[in-house]
């Protein structure tokens, strides 16, 4: 329980080894996601270890967590060889993650959920537990509201929350996985902060990333990961953000991308007034307006839950507007069928690849049709030319460069990367007039990252239009012709990225700042 | 000692036939051990079932028969649930099937033969698809669980059909000039509207083909033409469905049609083909049998045939049970029931790799 790893924490020293893992081999069906792997962690540290998407950092870490259970290898905790076979096992060791998607329970208060299974008093555990948020919020600087319900809070709030919930249970060794992927660059500064105290204190602190700039920013050390493989481990200071891209991708990485004057032709996307409501029924969309032209990237920056997905649900004719109109290319398609849409020139890249991106059992080559089949060219009389559309996949595999062992192969087994890549060859290869990106490299490694991004420049070259929604700013201002920052449904700002700061977008997407003159 | 559970990424195929197999070996002990307790030797049971089901001509053509309305529920049910629609009333699509066919053979006796069987067959179709559009669409529209509206809907048919046979179509008879009601059935079909056996058997070679056709039929539907295409993509990821324009409700409709027309037919047979009239004990329980070869079967057509055949067997075997160990005729169905049980329990084992550890 809780006390007796206390007493352990206690007992840590700066710079005494907590977590020795080595040689840990871990198969899965047709993957070798951690192949002979060394890793290493000391008291007081915090410790980078960096990959791309598939590189096996996750696989490794929920090994160390006991979710799962490394075919080969040993693990050292303080020193002593330990088998880890279920979270609880860690969490006995003093081990806590918090894990990308929170595990909390939505209509319960912060200390009721910290509470659930952990609170030693059985008659009135809450008042136990919210003594012991005050001694964290004074220690670490980890402020949350105990009666606050969870579904009221942000999520860097949730995070936070998360965070308590390790050190309860008397974590002193905390994994992070992706933690910043949620957060605004503020909520970001925030979190390192109370990274560095609990480092002070003594705790080691591992943070699973894919984002070099992270690394410069709070890490202490670094482990890189390719494919399985440690790579390497280095001294934060004393490496550069190249150096640890090659290493991560295995070449030289492009961090800037080319983009060329395009002449900005007439508005295809035209947004007006628009209103729409959320799952629940609550005003989402608010009011908004903008135009995308042809040749243009308009990219849409804001925090997770600001109405962005509505408003791409209601353009793409997922989700009904209450008011306002959708204008595509001069014919008023406000509230038309998905497929109405998707027939005028509209390739819809979704925010969730996984459920809304591609038909997992089915084979590559039938999730490239999906917006097809239908058809001419797919449609021979009553039944679908599967030689025609095995000859397209073909074609598509190829150009898009999809890493698949065949076209037959059910699409649930590409990798993250790889499954992107197969929905922009369905999506561009039929010459769209728009492309509505919802956060199309969320999740990819640097290698994919890139490849999407020169697409979506390749496509803007051709004259496409496109509507970039994105929570990586640096995404956004790097590709963006002009750059809307969303916040509670409406639009806060219009800014050019050559004219802005991160801070400046940072102000706008936490509600702190409204511009009223808007870039044209 | 404890447990590990962990999902499998790609059961092989191998696996899968091995862990079914296993699953109905496993079903046929437990109801072993039922035998023995009446005193039986289920040895001596389960032989009397095989053989007379797999081995005697005359069993096996009793299987047949058993496997041309097996066939017909089972594919289409195949298909609704490889669309994760969890239709449970194939045995109420029977009925309805039956009582179509008894009234378009009651009312339309001056149509040429193959005319009228084909015009009874045709009903059938109809009356079960009918019968299925209600919790196709109550699903698609309000989103209410289909295993309870299929299921309820089984109720209202059964209770119609006994509504018929102790009303508006109990026979009456004429005896010394008087008219003589009372008995639970309804009237015996005209010859002329009798499917035509293959001689000695009961086996109704015209429905025969016709499950055949459409055991073939639906594995084009599936895998060649694109409604079958927007079933597998709804069936799979329904929300990609949507973002890809598929309606919903037009597929499952559809596949409802089918899966309720097909038992329908199976009814129209039964009726028109084995038991000439409607009783109350009617049903056979091949919808709900159907369900169990279904799920073993799925969208492989080998795995269809064998998995009919051998339930069909099964429920040929049984009827011998009745005459010759003098079981209760409600064996057959204890059968099923166990090892549907089993075969649902062993699908937990293809989708999960269980381990027991020392530690």
């Amino acid at each position: 329980m809780a006390s007796e790893s206390a007493a352990v924490a206690g007992a840590a020293r700066q710079g005494e080894i907590l977590v020795r893992m080595v040689g840990i081999v871990k198969r899965f069906p047709g993957v070798l996601a951690n192949d002979h792997v060394d890793f290493e962690l000391r008291a007081g540290e915090i410790h980078a270890l960096l990959g791309e998407n598939g590189a096996g950092k996750t696989t490794l870490m929920n090994i160390l967590y006991g979710i799962y259970h490394a075919d080969e290898g040993e693990i050292y905790v303080r020193g002593k060889r330990v088998e880890i076979r279920s979270p609880r096992d860690a969490m006995k060791l003093g081990i806590g993650m918090v894990h990308q998607h929170f595990m909390l329970v939505d209509r319960h208060t912060v200390a009721e959920n910290i509470a659930l299974g952990y609170a030693k008093s059985i008659l009135n555990p809450l008042k136990e537990v919210k003594e012991r948020l005050r001694e964290f919020a004074e220690k670490y600087g980890l402020e949350v509201d105990p009666d606050a319900y969870i579904w009221q809070l942000s999520a860097g709030e949730q995070q936070r929350v998360e965070i308590i919930k390790a050190l309860y249970r008397g974590a002193d060794i905390l994994i992070l996985d992706e933690p910043t992927s949620v957060l605004t660059p503020q909520e970001t500064r925030e979190l390192f902060k109370i990274l560095k105290k609990m480092r002070e204190e003594g705790k080691g602190v591992i943070f699973i990333t894919h984002k070099l700039d992270e690394v410069f920013q709070v890490a202490d050390r670094v482990t890189v990961m390719r494919r399985g493989k440690v790579v390497g481990t280095l001294l934060a200071s004393q490496t550069t953000k190249e150096e640890l891209a090659r290493m991560m991708v295995g070449r030289e990485v492009l961090f800037r991308l080319q983009k060329e004057h395009i002449e900005r032709g007439k508005p295809v996307l035209e947004v007006e007034n628009l209103h729409a409501l959320n799952d629940r029924g609550l005003p989402a969309v608010r009011g908004v307006t903008f135009k995308v032209r042809e040749g243009e990237i308009f990219g849409i920056a804001g925090v997770a839950g600001n109405g962005q997905r509505e408003l791409v649900e209601v353009i793409v004719g997922l989700r009904k507007a209450t008011a306002g109109r959708v204008i595509i290319d001069g014919v008023d398609m406000t509230n038309k069928s998905p497929r109405e849409i998707a027939e005028r020139g509209v390739a819809h890249i979704p925010e969730e690849r996984l459920r809304h991106g591609i038909v997992p059992n089915l084979s590559v080559a039938e999730n490239l049709i999906l917006k097809d089949y239908f058809k001419k060219p797919y449609r021979k009389g009553l039944l679908i030319d599967y030689s025609k559309v095995l000859e397209d996949a073909d074609r598509l595999i190829n150009r898009f460069d999809i890493i698949t062992p065949s076209p037959f192969t059910p699409a649930k087994l590409l990798s993250g990367g790889n499954i992107q890549r197969l929905i922009c060859a369905r999506e561009l290869a039929k010459e769209p007039r728009l492309i509505v990106a919802a956060h199309p490299t969320y999740g990819l490694d640097v290698g994919a990252t890139e490849y999407i991004r020169r697409i979506l420049l390749e496509q803007r070259k051709k004259g496409v239009a496109i509507l970039l929604i994105s929570e990586d700013l640096e995404e956004i201002l790097q590709l963006s012709d002009r750059v809307a920052v969303m916040f509670n449904g409406e639009i806060v700002g219009v800014v050019r990225p050559e004219e802005t700061t991160v801070e400046e977008i940072g102000l706008m997407m936490a509600g702190a700042k409204r511009l009223t003159s808007q870039a044209a | 000692m404890r447990i590990i559970v962990r999902k499998r990424v790609a059961p092989s195929k191998k696996l899968v036939i091995g862990i079914r197999v296993g699953s109905i070996l496993l079903g046929l002990l437990v109801i072993a051990v039922v035998f023995w307790a009446r005193g039986l030797n289920p040895l001596e049971v389960y032989y009397a079932i095989f053989y007379n089901a797999f081995v005697t001509p005359l069993g096996l053509a009793e299987t047949l028969v058993n496997m041309i309305p097996l066939l017909l529920i089972s594919v289409g049910l195949a298909m609704a649930f490889n669309m994760k629609f969890w239709n449970i009333g194939a045995e109420g699509q029977f009925l309805l099937g039956a009582m179509a066919a008894f009234w378009v053979a009651m009312n339309f006796q001056n149509l040429p033969k193959p005319v009228l069987i084909s015009l009874i067959l045709i009903a059938g179709f109809l009356a079960g698809a009918i019968w299925a559009i209600p919790p196709a669409l109550l699903r698609a529209k309000l989103n209410v669980n289909e295993v309870i509206t299929t299921l309820m809907m089984y109720y209202i048919a059964y209770y119609i059909l006994q509504h018929m046979v102790h009303g508006p179509w109990m026979a009456h008879e004429e005896w010394g000039g008087l008219q003589w009601g009372g008995y639970a059935h309804s009237a015996i079909i005209a010859e002329k509207a009798w499917i035509p056996q293959i001689s000695g058997t009961r086996i109704c070679w015209p429905t025969l083909i016709v499950s055949i056709v459409s055991l073939i039929a639906v594995y084009a539907i599936w895998y060649k033409t694109p409604v079958g295409y927007e079933m597998r993509v709804v069936g799979d990821n329904p929300e990609a469905a949507r973002c890809a324009g598929i309606s919903y409700a037009k597929t499952v409709l559809v596949a409802m049609l089918i899966s309720g027309g097909l038992a329908g037919i199976a009814g129209a047979n039964e009726l028109a083909g084995i038991q000439h009239k409607l009783l109350p004990t009617f049903p056979r329980g091949y919808g709900f049998t159907g369900i169990i070869t279904a799920w073993l079967g799925g969208m492989s057509l080998p795995g269809q045939i064998l998995a009919n055949f051998f339930f069909g067997g099964l429920m040929a075997g049984g009827d011998y049970l009745v005459i010759i160990f003098k079981l209760p005729s409600f064996t057959v169905q204890m059968f099923n029931g166990a090892l549907l049980f089993f075969v649902v329990m062993g699908e937990f084992l293809v989708n999960y790799r269980v381990r027991i550890v020392r530690r």
